[in-house]
């Protein structure tokens, strides 16, 4: 039986190593909510959708506001959509007799039909009038794109409305200052009421403010919250908001009065970032006297991280290129690149940029134009960076009239294969082909920027732009006169969005290089301890225009 | 070593230290004879040799048949006188010399199966003048070996119970060769002083056989009297009652005299103390002999007592007589007495130590253990009964609490029964397939409970164990070794996996734990290979293993797959062992079996096989928080088996591999490869990248516990078989190893026992959820949407994605009858699909989507229970998804469980708007939903009749809309005028009422329905009848 028994005792002995081997090998079960964290941009429904919303929670359904909201919704499908759009009223948390007026308000709810190809609006002090509005967007259509315009006495800004909620949202900038009111929107529109914490690193340092802590957000409200009440002045904040429990769509309202030479007047409602992610997209960038052009990265991660701010020229043949600018943005903090103090950034030259995370968590990037004399636009325009590339962009909102407003569409094409363009207009269940903008080609690492009336002149232009290779595509909006500058990028249908490429394009070969030297002090980026500083004004460049 | 008395050798003068010999006191030899044997004539020799020089002897012939007694008393010794009286047994006769005898000194009480050693009159004579002693009693040794001891003296408890200071067959080696006082001087030869004999008025009259040494001794010494042991005095005794001349009933005797005993010499006082005691010994030792299959012992101890309450009057007189005579107090008695139980001390010898037994009388436990060693397992089995009693005290008497596996059970067995026989299976969104088999069969018990469900559920929960521990106890019987059972008896108990599956609620799991040692036992006798070679039978056996596959797949499907396994671990164990014979027999007894279970459940399986069939209804969900491999070698799929203690069964296990020869080491192996191939099976089973359910982790555990302790009782084997034969070494010391860490390996079930449950939680979820349920007869019909890990939903749950299950229940809270889904395949997967819609982000109104399937609540379950039971955590997306919501509203937030309610739901049945009804013309579902808004319809035919029916009154023109699967048998007639039926929403119902009036709402089972559980009744009294009629040709065949 010695015989047998070796064998045997060998056998059984193999078969529980190699067990182990197996089980040592195996991987947990990965329990990442994918949908969640791909959802890092508004972006139209999928197909199989039954139902879409969007949350725009910032705006005012008052016309004396000067976040007079307007919902702006866009249905490029052959059929006509219909759609409810829900305005809750709220006041902010420091307006005493608002809330006691809006104690009394209930959600207000309208049943509209969105015409094929074509546009609707709504204007929520239509529906009701309170100091503040969010609206709440359901439609079953495909496809649909919501935007929310905000305009008062300060101008006008049109930017996206939120299509998922989340329980995490970042804030990269805000500022306090006396010339500057910023106002948190913390929409809950759902019915399980949510619990939200609200904690800030600002120029000041890291701040927990108590009142913001344990903040309740019932089911079916809009909470306004006046950051002003809750910190000091401050020049810059970068908000972090998280849901204890239950899902919020937080958007950030921020109006500057004009009164400080340092801040153009201008007024925003942007929504905030859902997630961090490790590549942010800006197709628009330029920086000229008056003009100034700040990224914001913020890092919402526990760790940090090491990023680079990648700039890429305008007509790199001419202009050349430039070496990244790095940056180490701590954890629960943010790092701050102004454009125009960069040396290496030429002015008066477009330029596109990304934010790319090199190591550590993601960041969110947020970019900050402020236009003012003598920059030929003057107004405050914050925008984030996409962080998706899509072939398909929709823009519900928009304007290109001649002495009037001055729309351009800035598309970027991050990867190393030429794309072409095609601006189609949504014109009363029409589709049109925008004369002079098929086909236009947008090379491998490089951005074109397109003047739209130059093309086509409406007051009420809706846009879908389809691109044979994915790639990111911005609006700029300008009033003629006055103050007014609106950026954002476009909503991409929810089918054509992918990744953008990991990995910078090769920079074409250029005749020059404007590198970093020796004298160049602002050579990275500034940190939360440093404000930035405003460089000297230099001649105002022209807006980019596109060669046909 | 004392000298060799002999009877037949001359007699020794006394010592020459005697000058002037005394006259020596007169002598008289009683020697009470009956039907004495051959021997009479060495004892009468022996009492003729006898050299003390004043004896005479009187043989009293006590009914002996003939007058033989007096012959041969004359042919030996004819000085003696001979008496003949009744047959009245020993005391009684020898009481005689009360009447017959004068002047004597002492009396020399003797047996007709005693030869005295010469001088053995005359020690015992010297040494009660020496010591002043009442009674002297000599060294009784064995007849045909005078080097063994026989009797000593003895002592007793005080329960009279008698404890003798030698083993009978001890060797003499002088070590008791010292006078001593005794309590009880032993019958066979007793010298009793003759004026003690006469105060205490001779023996007792009502003892007449047995016992009456201890009642003279005990009352001597309540006289005041000593009682001495004189080993000089060697007196041979035959025991003929052994052999030749059994005295009838002599246990019973043996039993109910010591209790007169005891009854008579106590003072009363004392007897209030010890009678309670007595009284309390006597129903352990009742239930004891009972437990140890001595029934006759039992009945003499029943027997005994009635015998002393009905001779009451003759025992007061008896304390009369002694009361007079009385000298000492029973704290100076009792001082010879041991403490305690002499019973229970014995008893703990014999088991541990191979002592003395329990029980007194011919057969007793000592003799049992020496001779089929049924005292371990009693010993063993008794342990294993208290703990498991201990252990499961609170299942045994409170509450169970419905959580995991463990639903409530209908109040009513017809409703099981009614649910079987219907064509409707309300599972999920409803469907026609039919209804599980385990609905009939819970029925029936039900019905044997005589309705008590609540005790049936008790009994299917806490009775599992025992099933189990007999499995196991039988497993190993084959190999000829009650310590082998033994052994894999106690390793399957300290094997932690049926006290986790309680701790778990996986009743599932247990069910298999307690299946799985007769599984592999069946399978094992298959392969027809030593010690499992007298297997008959082989289609009976098959029949047999299929009938109660058949009964555990009713309730675990999986089984049909675990069966397979343990038939092909056998097999491969074969091939690893190198003895590959059995193996394709093994297999296909295994497949048989399995396929007449299958053929068993018919109609059933064919839901499992049918086209849309999936995987979930037979091996479940796969839990997200699966179990690594340490987890699963150790057993730990509970709160038990953790830390280095869980290995030792490793150790236990391998003692046969490394120290067992011929079959013992070729089952070690097939055991071990069994366990392994269950391990593999279990362990794949765990894997995210497999993707499928196995079934409870107790599934395939259970055999590979089964395979271990098969292989601790093969190293009992080997242990008592292989050992011996190889030298003192390392082996020896592994067993010792392997013994140590059985018993080590026990201290967490023991350590586990003191809960009282298991571990397991004291309260579910049903008091929470309560309101979930109770809604309903104010609100209308719902159903409520249970989702969450597959570990803490009841097995009737389908899969919603890697880790996460969903189901669903018609009321309220889960109870056994949602315990079997089914497939989703058909309008049920909507639910799921709606669900996956919002995890997906396609939709914010999921309210709305399940508002025609009649939801109202959502659950989402992230522990079994409140308390007590481990978290398990979704994804993320279920929470986001379900917070993201516009119209689900959070009602319930606990850290277990979370509740959403549908504030935009309608009742299961209701009338619809005619928006909605225009709407529900339309499908596919998904497309149309979104635009539909069923809040605030009304609830209809709120009147349950019955399972599958309702009524209640409708208006004209409504179109009442039935959430459940479309089916041509769903009928509703109005005042019994037919309501047209219409498919809603391309997959429910909906009824058209012209003119309104009280409906009446039923699914209408097809006839062919019936006729296919017609034919399961006959196939299950078919197999079953077949059998048991195998059963008794085997019977006969092996008579």
């Amino acid at each position: 039986m010695r015989a047998r028994r070796l064998p045997a005792v060998v056998v059984i002995v193999v078969v529980l190593v190699a067990l182990a081997i197996a089980d040592h090998r195996r991987t947990p079960p990965s329990r990442t909510d994918t949908i969640a964290s791909t959802a890092l941009m508004p972006m139209t429904s999928p197909p199989g959708a039954v139902s879409s919303s969007f949350y725009c929670a910032g705006g005012a359904a008052s016309t004396d506001s000067v976040f007079d909201a307007t919902v702006v919704l866009a249905n490029p499908d052959d059929q006509p959509a219909a759609a409810t759009v829900t305005a809750y009223p709220a006041a902010a948390s420091t307006d005493d007799a608002g809330q006691t007026a809006v104690a009394a308000l209930k959600p207000v709810a309208k049943g509209i039909t969105v015409p094929a190809r074509g546009r609707a609006e709504v204007h929520l002090a239509d529906l009701q009038v309170s100091p503040f509005a969010a609206a709440l967007v359901e439609t079953n259509g495909p496809d649909i794109a919501v935007e929310r315009r905000v305009a008062g006495k300060v101008g006008a800004q049109s930017s996206p409305c939120a299509s998922a909620p989340s329980s995490n949202w970042v804030v990269p900038t805000g500022t306090t200052t006396r010339d500057a009111h910023e106002f948190l929107a913390v929409f809950n529109p759902f019915a399980v009421d949510a619990v939200v914490d609200v904690t800030l690193q600002t120029s000041d340092g890291f701040r927990s403010p108590e009142g913001l802590q344990g903040l309740p957000v019932a089911g079916g409200h809009l909470r306004v919250v006046d950051l002003a009440a809750e910190v000091p002045r401050l020049e810059h904040l970068t908000a972090f908001v998280a849901a204890r429990s239950g899902e919020v769509v937080v958007d950030r309202l921020q109006s500057f009065d004009g009164s400080d030479a340092n801040h153009p007047a201008g007024a925003a409602a942007t929504v905030a970032a859902p997630a961090a992610a490790p590549v942010w997209l800006f197709p628009e960038g330029e920086v000229a006297d008056g003009l100034k052009d700040t990224i914001t990265i913020a890092n919402p991660g526990d760790q940090p991280t090491d990023a680079q701010v990648e700039i890429t020229l305008e007509d790199p043949a001419k202009n050349g290129s430039v070496d990244p600018i790095p940056a180490t943005v701590p954890a629960r903090g943010y790092v701050q690149v102004p454009m125009q103090d960069q040396t290496r950034v030429p002015m008066g030259v477009a330029f596109a940029s990304v934010v790319r995370t090199l190591r550590g968590p993601g960041v969110v990037a947020e970019r900050v134009v402020q236009a003012a004399s003598p920059a030929p636009r003057r107004g405050y325009a914050p925008a984030l960076g996409a962080p998706l590339v899509a072939t398909k962009w929709l823009f519900a909102d928009g304007r290109a009239v001649a002495n009037s407003a001055a729309e351009f569409l800035v598309a970027y094409n991050p990867s190393t294969t030429a794309a072409t363009l095609s601006v189609t207009a949504l014109a009363q269940g029409q589709l049109l082909a925008v004369e002079g903008l098929q086909d236009v080609s947008v090379p491998a690492g490089a951005r074109v920027a397109i003047e739209l009336g130059a093309h086509v002149n409406r007051p009420d232009l809706t846009l879908l732009v389809s691109v044979d290779h994915p790639l990111v595509v911005e609006r700029g909006i300008y009033a003629a006169s006055g103050p007014g500058a609106s950026m954002s990028m476009g909503i991409p249908v929810a089918t054509t969005t992918a990744p953008p490429p990991s990995t910078p394009p090769p920079p074409p070969a250029p005749p020059s290089t404007v590198a970093a030297n020796a004298s160049d002090t602002s050579s990275s980026a500034t940190t939360t301890t440093a404000p930035p500083t405003t460089a000297p004004p230099t001649t105002a460049p022209p807006p980019a225009t596109v060669s046909s | 070593m004392a000298s060799a008395p002999d009877a037949d050798a001359p007699v020794q003068p006394l010592g020459d230290e005697v000058d002037e010999p005394l006259a020596p006191p007169p002598v008289v030899a009683v020697v009470v004879a009956h039907d004495p044997g051959p021997w009479f004539e060495t004892a009468l020799r022996a009492l003729a040799a006898q050299d003390y020089p004043n004896l005479s002897t009187l043989v009293i012939d006590a009914g002996s048949a003939g007058d033989d007694v007096t012959v041969r008393v004359a042919a030996v010794l004819p000085s003696a006188y001979v008496r003949r009286t009744e047959q009245r047994g020993f005391g009684p006769a020898a009481d005689e010399v009360l009447d017959v005898v004068e002047g004597a000194a002492f009396y020399a009480f003797c047996h007709d199966d005693v030869a005295l050693a010469p001088n053995a009159v005359r020690a015992m004579v010297e040494e009660a003048f020496r010591s002043n002693a009442g009674i002297c009693t000599p060294k009784l040794v064995e007849w045909d070996d005078t080097t063994r001891l026989q009797q000593v003296g003895a002592t007793v408890d005080k329960f009279a119970v008698a404890s003798p200071f030698v083993d009978r067959g001890e060797l003499d080696q002088e070590q008791h060769d010292a006078v001593a006082d005794v309590f009880v001087a032993p019958g066979g030869c007793t010298l009793v002083r003759a004026d003690l004999f006469a105060v205490l008025g001779g023996f007792d009259r009502g003892i007449d056989l047995v016992g009456e040494d201890l009642d003279l001794s005990w009352r001597a010494q309540v006289a005041g009297a000593r009682v001495v042991t004189v080993p000089a005095a060697v007196v041979r005794h035959l025991q003929a009652s052994d052999r030749d001349r059994p005295i009838p009933e002599q246990d019973e005797r043996a039993v109910r005299h010591r209790v007169r005993t005891m009854l008579t010499c106590y003072s009363r006082s004392h007897l209030a103390r010890v009678l309670p005691q007595a009284i309390a010994l006597a129903v352990v030792e009742y239930l004891y002999a009972l437990f140890t299959g001595e029934r006759a012992h039992a009945r003499n101890v029943v027997r005994a007592w009635r015998w002393n309450a009905a001779h009451l009057s003759d025992i007061r007189a008896a304390r009369h007589r002694l009361a007079a005579v009385r000298q000492l107090p029973d704290s100076e008695v009792r001082r010879l007495q041991v403490r305690g139980s002499a019973q229970i001390a014995r008893t703990a010898r014999a088991q541990f130590g191979g002592g003395d037994s329990l029980l007194s009388g011919r057969r007793n436990i000592a003799g049992s253990v020496r001779a089929t060693a049924l005292g371990a397992p009693a010993a063993v089995w008794t342990a294993v009964v208290l703990v498991l009693l201990y252990g499961s005290r609170q299942l045994l008497v409170g509450r169970i609490p419905p959580f995991a596996d463990l639903p409530l059970f209908p109040h009513q067995p017809w409703t099981l029964f009614t649910e079987w026989a219907s064509g409707w299976r309300s599972a999920g969104l409803g469907s026609e397939a039919p209804a599980p088999t385990a609905f009939a069969m819970l029925g029936a018990l039900g019905v044997v409970f005589l309705g008590a469900m609540g005790t049936l559920r008790r009994v299917l929960l806490v009775g599992l164990l025992p099933v189990g521990f007999v499995g196991a106890w039988r497993l190993p019987r084959a190999a000829g070794s009650p310590l082998a059972r033994l052994a894999a008896l106690v390793t399957y108990v300290v094997i932690p996996l049926p006290y986790d599956a309680i701790a778990r609620g996986r009743w599932g799991g247990l069910l298999l734990w307690a299946a799985a040692p007769w599984f592999v036992h069946a399978l094992a006798t298959r392969v027809r290979t030593a010690p499992f070679d007298a297997a008959r039978g082989g289609r009976r056996a098959v029949l047999g293993l299929g009938l109660v596959v058949a009964v555990v797949a009713a309730f675990e499907p999986i089984v049909l797959l675990v069966v397979l396994t343990i038939a092909v671990g056998l097999a491969l164990g074969g091939v690893v062992a190198g003895q590959a014979r059995g193996a394709t027999r093994v297999v296909g007894a295994a497949l048989g079996a399995s396929a007449i279970a299958v053929v068993l459940h018919v109609p059933w399986t064919l839901d499992f096989v049918l086209p849309g069939s999936q995987w979930a209804p037979i091996g479940g969900v796969q839990s997200g928080s699966g179990l690594d491999l340490g987890h699963l070698l150790r057993f730990q799929t509970g709160p038990l088996g953790g830390g280095p203690l869980g290995w030792l069964f490793f150790v236990v296990a391998a003692l046969p591999l490394v120290i067992g020869r011929e079959w013992r080491v070729t089952w070690a192996v097939r055991a071990w490869v069994l366990a392994l191939t269950c391990w593999v099976v279990a362990w794949v089973g765990q894997q995210p990248w497999f993707g499928h359910g196995v079934g409870p982790p107790e599934a395939f555990l259970a055999p590979a516990a089964v395979a271990l302790a098969l292989s601790a009782a093969l190293g009992v084997v080997a242990f008592e078989v292989d050992l011996p034969g190889y030298r003192f070494g390392w082996r020896q010391a592994a067993s010792l190893a392997a013994a140590a860490a059985l018993a080590l390996g026990a201290l967490p079930v023991l350590g586990a026992m003191f809960d009282g449950g298991w571990n397991q939680p004291d309260e579910g979820f049903d008091r929470v959820l309560a309101f979930v349920a109770d809604e309903q007869p104010a609100v209308g019909p719902y159903r409520v949407l249970w989702i969450g890990d597959s570990d803490v939903m009841p097995p009737g749950a389908w899969r919603l994605q890697d880790g996460v299950a969903y189901a669903t229940t018609d009321n309220g809270l889960p109870t056994v009858e949602n315990r079997w889904a089914g497939t989703s395949d058909g309008a049920t997967s909507l639910l799921g699909d709606a669900l996956h819609l919002a995890q997906r982000r396609d939709t914010g109104r999921l309210g709305r989507v399940l508002a025609p399937m009649g939801v109202r609540y959502i659950v989402v379950q992230t522990a079994a229970a409140p308390a007590g039971a481990p978290s398990r955590p979704l994804p993320d997306a279920i929470s986001r998804s379900l917070g993201e919501q516009l119209d689900l509203q959070q009602v319930l937030a606990d850290p277990t469980v979370q509740v959403y309610r549908n504030i935009a739901w309608a009742p299961a049945r209701t009338v619809l708007g005619p928006a909605a009804q225009q709407a529900s013309t339309q499908s596919p579902f998904f497309d149309v939903v979104a635009g539909v808004d069923l809040t605030g319809s009304p609830p209809a035919l709120v009147e349950h009749t019955g399972y599958a029916r309702a009524s209640g009154p409708v208006a004209d023109g409504n179109d009442v809309y039935l959430s459940a699967a479309s089916s041509s048998h769903w009928s509703m007639a109005v005042d019994g005028r037919p309501a047209p039926r219409t498919k809603a929403f391309g997959w429910a119902n909906s009824f058209a009422v012209a003119k309104g009036g009280h409906a009446q709402l039923a699914f209408d089972t097809p006839v062919q329905r019936y006729g296919l559980l017609a034919l399961q009744v006959l196939l299950w009294a078919y197999a079953v009848c077949r059998w048991w009629r195998g059963r008794k040709d085997d019977t006969v065949a092996a008579a």
